[in-house]
Parts: C-alpha cells; structure tokens; sequence
C-alpha cells in the first residue's frame, strides 16, 4: 500500500537535542576542560565531535523508515545494531498522536501506538511526523477518527450497534446517590480551613449569638438546608462528569463519550474486554442502584487510566444489570448469587486489624492522657471492617467467575475461565490449622491485575480449583 | 500425575546464596559501624546498626539451614495435559495454575552459582506475570522448556 517512509527531517534536530541532553553533563565537562588548555587541537576536537553527534542524528534519521501495508506495520531502525519489527495491525491496542513544546514550534507531532506485550517492549514511537502524516497512518491502522465513527455510523444506520444513553431522570439519580456528597463535604472542609483565618472574628461569633436564642426546628432546619447545599454541588458535579453520556455498540467496536465540560471520547473493542465489575456505592446500594465497569487488556486511548477500567453504565438498576449485561456482553452475565466467607474465616480476618489497632491504641493509652479514647475509635473501625469483610463472597457458575469485595464501595468482578491467565491458591500455617484457604486470580487488562477472595473454606477453594482445571 | 521435584544441589545453592548476601550485608553493616565511629555520626545510629548486625544473625541461621529444606520439600511440579500446576512457598503454601493456552513464552536462565552445579531455571511467562521453576538440571530443564514450547503450538493461543 506504501513504499518506505522517513520522518519528518526536523527529526535529526530533535534527534541531536536528545543526544545532547543525554551527553549534556560529559559535554559540560569537555568544554570546561576545553578551556583549560584552548588551542587549535581542542577547537578541532570540539568540531569533529558536533560533526559527529549531528552525522548520528542524520544516519539515524536515515536508516528509520516505516512502511504499511494491508496487515502491518514494517519498521527499521538503528545505526549500529540495526532493527527489524513487524508489527500486525490487529495487535496494535492503541494509537495516540501528542505534541510538546519543541515540536509545537515546528507545528509537527509525534504518534505513539502500543501492543498488548509489557510496558517497555509494547511502545513504540514515530517521533516526528507532520500532523496531515499522523492523521493518514492513524487511518492506514485502521484506528483512524474518521473510520471509525464511520463504521460505528454505518452499523448504526444498518441496526448492527445499539446506543445507550441518560435519561435526566437517571442523571439525576446518579447525582443524588454519588459519592460525590462526601467530596463535597471533605472540600468544604478543605476551603474552610484554609479562609477561617481571614474572616472577621465577630462573624465567627455570629452564630453563636443567633444560636443562643433559637429552638431545635431552627438547628434541624438549618443543617437540612446545609445538607442540601451539598447535595446540590453533588448533583451538579456529577452532571458534569457523565452528562451527555452516550455509548454507542457495535459488534466490533464501542464509542463512549461522556462529560460536559471536560468531555471524554474513548472507543474499546468488546472482545478484549476481560472482566466487568459493578461497583455499589453506599447510597447507591441502599436504593438498589448500581455502575458498571470493563476492564480491557491494552491501553485504552486514555493515558491517565493505567488499569484499563472503563465505566460503560454510570447508573441502572440493579436488578437490571444482568439483563443490561446479557444484552451487551453475555459473556459476563450472570446471576449475582454469592457464597459468602465461613464465619471462622472472617474472623481471621479481622484478627490481623484488631492485633495491630489494639498495639497502636494500648501504646496511645499508655503514653497520652486521651490515649484511652483511641479505643472506641478501634472499635468503630473493627465494626466497620466486619460489616465490609463480610460482604465479600465468590462464586463460579459454568465459565464465570464471580469475587466480591469492599473497601467503601461494594465492588463484584465477573470474569470467565478463558480470560483468567493464572490461577493460585494459597495456604498458610495458620490457615491450615483453620481449615481456610486464599484464592487468587490474574487476568491482563492494561496491566497485571490480581483479584483475590482470602480466607474460604478449604473445601470451597478446592471446589474454585477444580473448576479452573476441568476443561 | 508424576510430581517432580527440584533438583536436590538447590539446597547448597540457596545455601551459598544466603551465605553470600549476609557476608554482604555484614560487611556493609561492619563499614558503617566503622564510618559511625570514626567521624562520630550520631550515637543511636550506632545501637541501631549493633541491633542490625543482631538480627542478621538469626536471620543467616533462617535462611541457611531452616528455609531452604522447607523451600525443597514444599516445591514439586507437575504436567497434565492442559496446564502446568507449581507448588511452592515456606510459611504460606500456595498453588499456581498456569494453562498452556495462556503461556506466552518459556525461557531458561543460568547464573553463576546455577552454572557449577549445571543446573537451569526455567520462567513460564503469561500476559500477565511470570513463575519460576528455580533449578533443575539442565536436561530436565531443556526437556521442559521443549515440552511445553510444544504445547504451546498446540493450544489454540487465544489473541489478546
């Protein structure tokens, strides 16, 4: 489809810039050597070595060429150990065209394209490109703006993709159950502390004048109009994070734009998603809402999120998800009934926090006079931590897996067999003698991910490992 | 399933692995003591690197003549027709399960101590992370690494 391609020859100035910034402090130091003993030799030695960094900077300019063809991409590169790489377009995950400030001046930019291998080995960069020349090997990889909402379009005109998106009712019910609120209230807090220097000392009082001659309504009244102050701010906040939500599905290809004023674009391919979670917030568990999440294996075209994890649905019903799953990704759909921890189980767990916080606290106690009101803290904090260890559960259902866990938000994870890389379980000493056992699962989706479900019954780990193992 | 163990040399070689890095740590801990006394740094720095040099010896005796038998006799592997299961650890047990759909590449490795006792490790690198066999003679290491290179090529490896 095209011949052998160079970059644009800015790319030898840019080339000896990064060589001179990878040399600068030897270089620094020649030249403060140079002016020790300035003669006609060193004058000439400093100009065969400009003659050389630049002669590099051309020769490699030179010898870096890229072509296309229907499959792949063919680079070659290297002066001294020269380089070879085919890479297949179905292997690239992502592309992204960026600009920095020297190659701003220039009005060029540089295209950046990543597979699915580790970090390091995956990336590789075209330095300097016009940006008409970015835009058409965009294209020619199949990754192309243009060709895709084109063919996202075209399926859609064809009944082939389906869209999903908010209602302002939903909007509105995502707004008031998000966990915005609690964002809200720590940023008050935040903004207070840092103006309640600068407010006039009798403003400070003014409240407690007001107070000492008001009823209870009025304090009722008064933190209610606060509370919806925060609630207000939520809501908006969340309208701005995912209004104008739209996700546009295809067989091949999802679109997902959402935001108002930050607006984001992201397209992933459904089949390299490879596990979905829904997330519950407290709120949003309480009134039996929930969000839904994929994780994709390769970057997605956001550089910020490193875990591949994607919000597909920001609200729906609960009960509705498996039914919204079944409809978009039947692969993950599946009925949500779990098979919580042994009560041995959490409460082995929760011996490791009760251990290391009674430390902390008998050490707080003994050397502060309020030390001895860290223990109820300790306790509120081990309360809370068995209500969330004992909403953890699992369960495997013909190929899927299901792990379910809670830091704050309730958070269950649906795979399947095929997608899960390696399978562990494991035992300690301890843990032997409780007849408990850990299982852990890794998948890769932008990086490694581990998911684990701790201390299950060993007859039920054993069941997970068998599961794993059958064909 | 035939359990296979590690060659039984490991042993002497995580002997002398320990052995190696407590000699370097002691030296480093002796060279700071001594700079901490000459050029009279602070006084606890002192007690802390005494209370080091403690610990260290425990530690050499663990990780000597305790860990290592443990390590052996906990690690075994095994080869079933679709995956590789690796037993190991020393306070935690665990097993890993590695499909061999899921392998992307098998590759060997020697270094020097390895090298005396013509013993290989053998890593089993998925998309996601790799696992290490640490040591078995180098036969037993190339006839692996064929093997599952071989069943590699016959599980249909699934595109990411």
């Amino acid at each position: 489809m095209s011949s052998k391609r160079r970059l644009h020859p800015i790319a030898i100035f840019s080339e000896v810039l990064r060589t001179v910034r990878q040399f600068v402090l030897p270089i620094l130091f020649g030249i403060w050597f140079g002016s020790q003993h300035a003669d006609s030799h060193q004058l000439l030695l400093d100009l065969l070595l400009t003659l050389v960094v630049i002669g590099y900077g051309f020769l490699k300019w030179l010898r870096f060429t890229y072509s296309i063809d229907a499959t792949q991409i063919h680079l070659e590169s290297g002066v001294l150990f020269r380089k070879d790489q085919y890479i297949k377009k179905s292997r690239i995950q992502s592309i992204q065209i960026e600009t920095n400030i020297i190659l701003r001046l220039f009005g060029l930019v540089q295209l950046k394209f990543d597979t699915a291998e580790p970090a390091k080995l995956g990336d590789h960069t075209l330095r300097v490109l016009s940006l008409h020349e970015a835009e058409r090997i965009k294209n020619a990889l199949g990754h192309g703006e243009r060709q895709l909402v084109e063919s996202i379009a075209s399926d859609l005109a064809t009944g082939q993709a389906k869209t999903y998106t908010l209602s302002a009712k939903d909007i509105l019910i995502a707004g008031m159950l998000s966990s915005n609120i609690g964002i809200a209230i720590a940023g008050a807090f935040a903004i207070w502390s840092q103006i309640a220097d600068y407010v006039p000392k009798r403003w400070l009082r003014l409240p407690e004048q007001i107070t000492r001659h008001v009823s209870l309504a009025v304090w009722v009244e008064l933190i209610l109009i606060l509370v919806l102050i925060f609630w207000a701010i939520a809501i908006l906040t969340t309208f701005l994070q995912i209004g104008g939500f739209k996700l546009t599905a295809s067989a091949a290809k999802w679109r997902i734009e959402k935001g108002i004023i930050q607006t984001s674009d992201k397209t992933i391919r459904p089949d390299r998603i490879q596990a979905v979670h829904i997330k519950e917030h407290i709120l949003q568990q309480l009134f039996g809402y929930c969000s839904i999440y994929a994780e994709c294996s390769g970057r997605v075209d956001d550089p910020t999120n490193e875990h591949g994890s994607v919000l597909i649905m920001p609200i729906i019903k609960k009960k509705k998800a498996a039914e919204w799953l079944a409809d978009r990704c039947p692969e993950f759909s599946v009925p949500l009934a779990l098979r919580p921890l042994p009560f041995r189980g959490v409460l082995y767990a929760l011996s490791f926090p009760a251990i290391f916080l009674s430390i902390i606290s008998a050490a707080l106690h003994f050397f502060f006079p309020w030390g001895r009101f860290s223990w109820p803290v300790v306790l509120i904090i081990l309360l809370y931590l068995s209500v969330a260890i004992r909403s953890t559960g699992f369960s495997s259902q013909s190929e899927k897996l299901i792990f379910r866990e809670r830091i704050i938000a309730r958070t269950t994870w649906i795979t399947t067999k095929n997608h899960i890389q390696t399978f562990i379980w494991e035992q300690s000493w301890i843990q032997r003698l409780l007849n408990l056992c850990s299982c852990k699962v890794t998948i890769r989706a932008g990086g490694r991910v581990v998911r684990q479900i701790r201390h299950i019954d060993t007859h039920d780990a054993a069941l997970l490992f068998h599961w794993f193992r059958a064909k | 399933m035939q359990k296979k163990q590690l060659n039984s040399t490991v042993v002497t070689i995580w002997f002398q692995r320990a052995t190696i890095t407590h000699l370097i740590l002691a030296l480093l801990i002796a060279l700071a003591f001594l700079c901490a006394d000459q050029f009279s740094w602070y006084a606890w720095l002192r007690w802390l690197l005494i209370g080091l040099a403690l610990l260290c010896l425990p530690s050499y005796l663990l990780s000597c003549w305790i860990i290592p038998k443990i390590r052996y006799h906990t690690f075994f592997y095994t080869i079933r027709s679709e995956d590789i299961l690796i037993q190991e650890g020393v306070f935690v047990v665990r097993q890993i399960v590695i499909p061999f759909s899921r392998v992307q590449n098998v590759s060997t490795g020697q270094g020097p101590l390895l090298r005396r006792h013509q013993l290989l490790s053998v890593a089993i690198t998925t998309a996601a992370g790799s696992h290490e066999i640490p040591a078995l003679d180098e036969h037993e290491a190339e006839t692996l690494r064929d093997q599952i290179s071989v069943l590699i090529k016959e599980g249909a490896n699934r595109e990411l």
